[in-house]
């Protein structure tokens, strides 16, 4: 059985995207110059050599228009969204448009079969998919900048605590690599 | 905390807090560690039971804490302790490093270390990274000022 796994690159003070992210500038202002992909490549590679299905937020959906003409998923990818609309393919990949993070997150598993689940963000889907209690496994990219602004991680997970346990720690040339299991009381 | 972290914390040459830290910890019975100076940053002042702590002084301003403080540490360093105040520094241009000590858990609710730093995006270096005890993750950088930040 896979893992339901979140992987987001952070600014060291908790924002995912500088201020005023849009269309044009997804990341916000100053986010996209600062905040690196989820990752090194070998990270990257890795994460998405052990996933099955992904779970992307409609914003980033919305933000990159559809990942374009060839998305790099390769897999089905499924994003909540009070906006439905019809199943996308787009060369290898498949995007399923689905009610809430619940549900998303639920027919990723099905979908991922042994393999993991990737919550990719954004912070909204991430925060609910940890409200739930859905999540087994975090991956913060830590970038060493202070952004002052943007969308906040963790703004909206519940009250209740959620402890954690460090798995993995690296220090990469820019960004410094926290894994930790979440663990169930 | 990891021995070391704890051990750099109390080797420092004077301490700058502000009230909501200094205050609710009983200002530390008037010694932090080794009867170095303590700046307390107040619009108010020093109340009662702390005005005979001769390590104690109640300042208004940060610039003239900070430079008090570090003339007062003289080769050490000057520890700016809690959130709000680092926060000032930090806008001020005032701070040259910064120790995050990462504890593995979602809290949910309560005061964010950063909410009010009013600043552009700062690059900052990183020096250090520690794993601490009980999954506790120190990562200390360097800030680098103001003026090295613009482009």
């Amino acid at each position: 059985m896979g893992v339901v796994e979140i992987t987001l690159a952070v600014s060291l003070d908790g924002y995912v995207t500088g201020p005023d992210p849009t269309a044009q500038d997804p990341l916000g202002v100053g986010g996209g110059d600062v905040i690196g992909p989820g990752g090194e490549r070998w990270m990257v590679d890795e994460s998405s050599a052990a996933a099955g299905a992904v779970v992307a937020g409609r914003r980033a959906y919305d933000h990159t228009d559809g990942w374009g003409e060839d998305p790099p998923f390769k897999m089905p990818v499924f994003v909540p969204t009070h906006r439905p609309r019809e199943v996308r393919t787009a060369g290898a990949t498949t995007f399923t448009f689905v009610a809430d993070v619940e549900s998303a997150i639920a027919q990723a598993k099905e979908a991922a079969g042994d393999k993991n689940v990737h919550i990719m963000g954004g912070a909204s889907t991430a925060d609910q998919a940890l409200q739930l209690g859905l999540v087994d496994q975090l991956n913060l990219h830590i970038d060493p900048v202070l952004l002052g602004g943007g969308t906040q991680l963790f703004a909206d997970v519940g009250s209740d605590r959620i402890r954690l346990e460090r798995t993995r720690l690296i220090e990469g040339p820019r960004a410094t690599h926290v894994q930790y299991r979440i663990l169930r009381d | 905390m990891n021995r070391q972290v704890y051990d750099e914390q109390m080797s420092t040459g004077a301490v700058i807090a502000g009230r909501g830290t200094f205050e609710p910890a009983g200002g530390w019975g008037g010694d932090h560690h080794d009867g170095v100076p303590v700046y307390i940053l107040s619009r108010h002042q020093t109340p009662s039971w702390a005005a005979e702590w001769r390590l104690v002084h109640y300042v208004s301003d940060l610039d003239a804490a900070m430079r008090d403080a570090k003339h007062a540490a003289g080769s050490k360093n000057v520890l700016v302790h809690g959130s709000s105040i680092a926060q000032r520094a930090i806008t001020a241009g005032l701070l040259d490093e910064l120790e995050i000590h990462l504890v593995p858990v979602l809290l949910g609710d309560g005061r964010r270390l950063f909410e009010h730093l009013g600043i552009e995006h700062r690059e900052l270096e990183r020096i250090r990274v520690l794993e601490g005890d009980a999954g506790v993750t120190h990562l200390r950088y360097r800030v680098p000022s103001s003026e090295a930040n613009k482009k």
